[in-house]
């Protein structure tokens, strides 16, 4: 369960979010809507922990632990999950590479081995169906070269 | 940003791995500089007398010079009396070591610890290594192997006494002793290094690699390495280095020449990874070395790759003369420079021959409070028709306190010349971070894979095993420098 609570965030100077809650049980799937300002990607980023929005009241707990106490990294190895708008490119660092370093480093944060290598690309080819993302994309660097589509679901 | 001062405390924590002393005999000569040393050295060497006479030359010629100041480093004032001028940590035998059992075990293990075994059944399939510890070659393995080929793989030290007509004709052909101060210095005091002749129409079928490694303490060690490569023939050579961690700075001149005739091929490959110094600035290696290869034959091709890491102070540009028509050179170079490092580094391109290429790419990644400097010369002479260079030079900044320069020059005396030149800075993207933490990824690992992804292109051309070394070095000497 998603839990927020009277949550205020601001970038630079500006408050963006003043008093959002909700609550996200799980198994819910929840679509925010508003006008263009209204604070959607502010409220998405504030909860990955993205260091640019600093938070000023407030509390978003993830079955029961304190999200805002944690660094990005541990929330994404809590399994919260941000689907960029523009994922940025990565020059030089191969897909494969990338997600492997991913995998195990959530891995590794679940106290378990890192994946060997072959087991790791058995594991992409059946993930890679599932999204319908082209075996081509993965020997490209991160992002590089990727359609509009394919970012968003990489 | 609080949190970047906590990560350059991390830094000033890191461990250099290779700083560790060897407790072994070594036999040091007093301190100081004159001709009476370089006698002495020559002596110790047992040389002829034509070789005493190239260092006497060389060093009242250094007399008369002063050391230059132009590079983007703050090198002091070197007290050339203050440290001794050869060490021989193999001194307990007469003759140096003639096999396994008589070199001294600590030395053994010294290079076990730096990951060089020295027993050939040990050995890195498909390496073989000349190792040397300060002035003196304490091994070359595979020399037997190597030489039912022809090929001549020993210390320079051997190859003076055992082919002197060779040595004769090559060294100082490259870099003459009045090249510059230091190629002075080193013509008149070197020590060890290694000497590579690869006979006609022979492919090296192994990776001839050497090993630096300082140990006495006040010493400096004046490398002096020669690769000749005859026509139609290839080889792969790769240097490694380290010093242990001191307060003091030590002094490494190196000279590193190269002959490659028709048809020939060198590749030359080097993990530099001297002591850097301490947080602070106290300590580290003063690298100040002299590379050229000589392409004096048509259709001869050169390729230095350097990834540099290490040392307080590095002055080193690993140069190509492409005297044959159709010669093509290469320089790839990764320089990182963190906490008080300074590196003044790039390449030297003289198109001489007819429809000679080179190709530069230069990778400058700085941290912590190091200034990082590309420095690069490509010249087309008056008879180069169809000379072409492309260079590209990316500078990466971590943190707010370091810097990065790019100086390249160009001469063009041949209006048939194409000359492309790229350069770029760029700081390391808080939001590529962020997305690697977003994935998982702790700020530490982003940096070493943003970091690699942005060196691949100079570590692809290293040698495989050594890619994996560099790769993680690179990490390594980046550890925490990003908040």
């Amino acid at each position: 369960m998603l839990k927020i609570e009277n949550l205020h965030a601001k970038v630079g100077d500006k408050e963006i979010l003043k008093g959002v809650s909700l609550t996200i049980r799980d198994g819910e799937i929840h679509a925010l809507m508003g006008t263009n300002g209204a604070g959607k990607s502010t409220l998405s980023n504030v909860i990955v922990g993205n260091p640019s929005y600093e938070v000023t009241a407030g509390s978003i707990t993830f079955n029961g632990q304190d999200l805002l106490a944690m660094s990005p990294e541990e929330r994404a190895h809590a399994g919260i999950f941000m689907s960029f708008q523009a994922p940025i490119e990565i020059p030089g660092v191969s897909m494969t590479n990338f997600m492997r370093a991913a995998v195990n480093a959530r891995r590794e944060a679940q106290g378990k081995e890192p994946l060997k290598s072959t087991d790791f690309l058995k594991l992409m080819r059946e993930k890679r169906k599932l999204v319908e993302i082209d075996q081509k994309l993965m020997n490209r660097s991160v992002n590089e070269g990727f359609s509009g589509g394919e970012r968003k679901r990489n | 940003m609080s949190e970047s001062n906590e990560f350059v405390r991390q830094v000033a924590e890191k461990k250099y791995e290779f700083g560790f002393t060897t407790d072994v005999h070594t036999e040091i000569i007093e301190k100081g500089l004159n001709e009476d040393v370089v006698r002495l050295i020559s002596q110790k060497k047992g040389e002829p007398e034509w070789l005493l006479q190239f260092r006497l030359d060389a060093y009242r010629y250094w007399l008369t010079q002063t050391q230059p100041s132009w590079a983007h480093v703050h090198l002091p004032e070197i007290d050339y009396q203050a440290m001794s001028y050869y060490a021989d940590p193999t001194a307990k035998s007469k003759e140096g070591p003639k096999s396994l059992d008589e070199i001294d075990p600590e030395l053994m293990k010294t290079f076990d610890k730096l990951g060089i075994p020295l027993e050939e059944r040990l050995a890195l399939s498909g390496t073989a290594v000349d190792a040397v510890m300060d002035s003196v070659s304490v091994k070359t393995t595979f020399k037997e192997k190597l030489s039912e080929k022809g090929i001549i793989f020993c210390s320079i030290s051997e190859a003076v006494r055992e082919y002197p007509d060779l040595v004769k004709q090559y060294l100082g052909s490259v870099v003459p002793p009045k090249d510059n101060y230091f190629a002075a210095l080193n013509s008149a005091v070197f020590s060890d290094g290694s000497f590579v002749y690869i006979p006609k129409n022979t492919r090296c079928p192994m990776e001839l690699s050497t090993y630096f490694r300082i140990n006495a303490r006040n010493t400096g060690q004046f490398e002096r390495t020669l690769i000749v490569c005859d026509e139609g023939s290839y080889v792969s050579y790769l240097e490694g280095c380290t010093a242990p961690m001191r307060d003091e700075n030590q002094l490494h001149a190196a000279i590193v020449e190269i002959v490659v005739m028709d048809n020939a091929e060198v590749k030359y490959s080097t993990v530099q990874n001297w002591y850097p110094g301490d947080a602070e600035g106290r300590g580290g290696v003063f690298n100040l070395v002299t590379k050229r290869g000589d392409l004096r034959g048509v259709n001869s091709k050169l390729s230095w790759t350097q990834v540099e890491t290490g040392s307080a102070i590095t002055w080193k540009y690993p140069s190509c003369v492409l005297r044959g028509d159709g010669s093509q050179a290469e320089f790839y170079s990764v320089a990182v420079t963190n906490n008080h490092q300074e590196a003044d580094t790039g390449t030297k391109m003289i198109h001489l021959g007819r429809n000679t290429r080179s190709t530069i790419i230069s990778k400058g990644i700085s941290a912590g409070k190091s200034q990082n400097s590309y420095r690069g010369l490509v010249r087309v002479g008056k008879h180069a028709d169809g000379a072409r260079n492309y260079s590209s030079c990316d500078s990466l900044l971590l943190g707010s306190e370091c810097g990065a320069h790019t100086f390249p020059y160009m001469d063009i005396h041949n209006n048939t010349a194409t000359i492309e030149h790229e350069a770029t800075t760029s700081k390391i993207n808080e939001d590529q971070l962020f997305y690697c933490n977003q994935r998982g990824i702790s700020t530490e690992e982003a940096v070493g894979l943003i970091v690699n992804g942005y060196a691949k292109e100079v570590i692809n051309k290293l040698p495989m095993e050594f890619a994996v070394e560099a790769q993680k070095l690179l990490s390594v000497s980046l550890e925490g420098t990003v908040g």
